[in-house]
């Protein structure tokens, strides 16, 4: 088990009762997908929020990035190295919409 | 009653406001679920201090939450609402087949007397039913898969279930209405359906007088007469006197028969009450003067006024957006997209300005305490 740092929009804080940035225990094979599986363990409030209940899939207006980068939508992928070190927090991020 | 809570949901949460037995003095609340859309928000009759609310975003999608003690606490419940068994077709806009995709609840209905049970009217159109205070909701499919489904198709808020009205002399009794299919009615507690749409006539259909298709805005029943109902259509105010088996419109001499809510004032059965709209496109109220018309006799309507903007209002009142309560006079409470919220405590000779300058209501519901 591999204790990450995860970092939350604002919505979510506030529905979750959660600072900004919190730490996480992701279980092997540490997939971006078992981060979700496992915040939306650790914090019940947050099921439904960050995958399509039905796809199972990331919902189409929210960013995974790490690294200074978007890590795409395929939830198989692997936490960046930086994120697994500790050196930096995951980042969920709400697309911008509107002007 | 010991005093009323007020509740409503806006575009960017959702606000309680209450009041003493006389309903004279106010307190509103901070924002509730700040930064999210609360399509609803509604408290259970068998326990007012119960309340459930539904919000959503396009980020998170649907939260469901419900409330033990009034609103001063929270607690997250289900928000798994999953069609049940094959999911098919419904008809989109341009007449092609659609696949049903759940994207919001609209509408939240707790049980007149069964305290843990409530339904939810979701988009696209289905009714669900949850028997553990919104836990875990399980689908009334037999109205979702009714034949005439394949040919409903959206109005121009999408494919929504946004009325479910419970009739209180029979439990097993459900009215719902489906923007743009119409209403429907289960007398078997919703293991079968009927379409309820005759006597409704709509220009935008092909054939005008169809079974289904009717962009129904809202229906209300008084508790006292069940079989009566009200109706407002997209245009159209119709009345029901057998159930909603037949509609006759009322509409008389409203400045226009448009419009989205429909109520029923407390104390009279036969007072129905409407907001006309100037038109489809046009969704604020002719000349710039918001009026409730209520019901005075057959089809012959009377303007409320008093207390209301009567210059400059172009603000439009949403099908969820007016609620009474059950006190003498009645109440009436309703809420603008301009962010007002206005309330009578004489069942409409004058209203009071609750609120200016709120989110744009969405809906507004009364719980008496």
């Amino acid at each position: 088990v591999t204790r990450i740092r995860v970092e939350l929009p604002h919505l979510l804080r506030r529905l979750a009762g959660l600072e900004r940035e919190i730490e996480l225990e992701v279980a092997p094979p540490q997939t971006l997908e078992a981060v979700l599986v496992a915040l939306e363990g650790a914090h019940p409030a947050l099921q439904g929020t960050l995958r399509d209940p039905l796809t199972g899939g990331l919902r189409p207006l929210l960013i995974l990035a790490a690294e200074g980068r978007d890590l795409g939508v395929d939830l198989k992928c692997p936490v960046p190295e930086r994120v697994l070190a500790r050196d930096e927090a995951l980042l969920i991020i709400g697309s911008v919409m509107g002007g | 009653m010991n005093g009323v809570r007020v509740l409503v949901g806006t575009r960017k949460g959702a606000f309680i406001f209450t009041s003493n037995d006389s309903r004279t003095a106010w307190q509103v609340s901070e924002p509730l679920f700040a930064g999210w859309e609360v399509y609803h928000i509604k408290a259970s009759s068998a326990d007012p201090q119960r309340i459930y609310a539904a919000y959503s975003t396009a980020w998170f999608g649907q939260i469901v939450q419900r409330s033990d003690d009034g609103g001063a606490t929270w607690e997250t419940v289900g928000n798994e609402f999953k069609y049940s068994g094959e999911v098919g077709p419904h008809t989109w806009y341009d007449g092609t087949p659609h696949p049903w995709e759940f994207r919001r609840v609209w509408h939240l209905e707790p049980h007149p007397t069964e305290r843990d049970t409530v339904y939810a009217g979701v988009e696209d159109a289905a009714l669900f039913v949850s028997k553990d205070a919104g836990v875990t909701w399980t689908e009334l499919s037999a109205l979702r898969t009714h034949e005439s489904a394949p040919r409903w198709t959206p109005g121009a808020g999408g494919l929504c279930l946004h009325t479910i009205v419970l009739d209180p002399s029979r439990p097993e009794r459900i009215y719902t209405a489906i923007s743009a299919s119409g209403c429907f009615r289960s007398d078997d507690s919703g293991a079968s359906w009927t379409p309820i749409n005759r006597g409704l006539v709509s220009s935008h259909l092909p054939e005008g007088t169809a079974e289904v298709g009717h962009c129904v805005h809202r229906i209300a029943l008084h508790p006292s007469r069940p079989e009566t109902l009200f109706m407002q259509k997209h245009w159209d105010v119709m009345r029901s006197d057998n159930g909603g088996d037949d509609w006759r419109e009322i509409s008389g001499n409203l400045p226009t028969d448009f419009g989205f809510v429909v109520g029923i004032d407390p104390g009279d059965p036969e007072r129905a009450f409407v907001i006309p709209i100037k038109s489809d496109s046009e969704h604020f109220p002719p000349e710039g003067k918001l009026r409730v018309y209520a019901l005075e006799g057959e089809d012959t309507w009377h303007a409320l006024t008093v207390g209301l903007p009567q210059e400059n209002f172009y603000g439009n009142v949403l099908r969820d957006a007016l609620a009474t309560d059950t006190a003498s006079p009645g109440g009436i409470y309703f809420g603008t997209t301009s962010g007002a919220v206005y309330a009578s405590r004489n069942a409409g000779a004058s209203f009071e300005t609750l609120a200016e300058h709120l989110p744009a209501v969405l809906s507004v519901e009364v719980a008496a305490l």
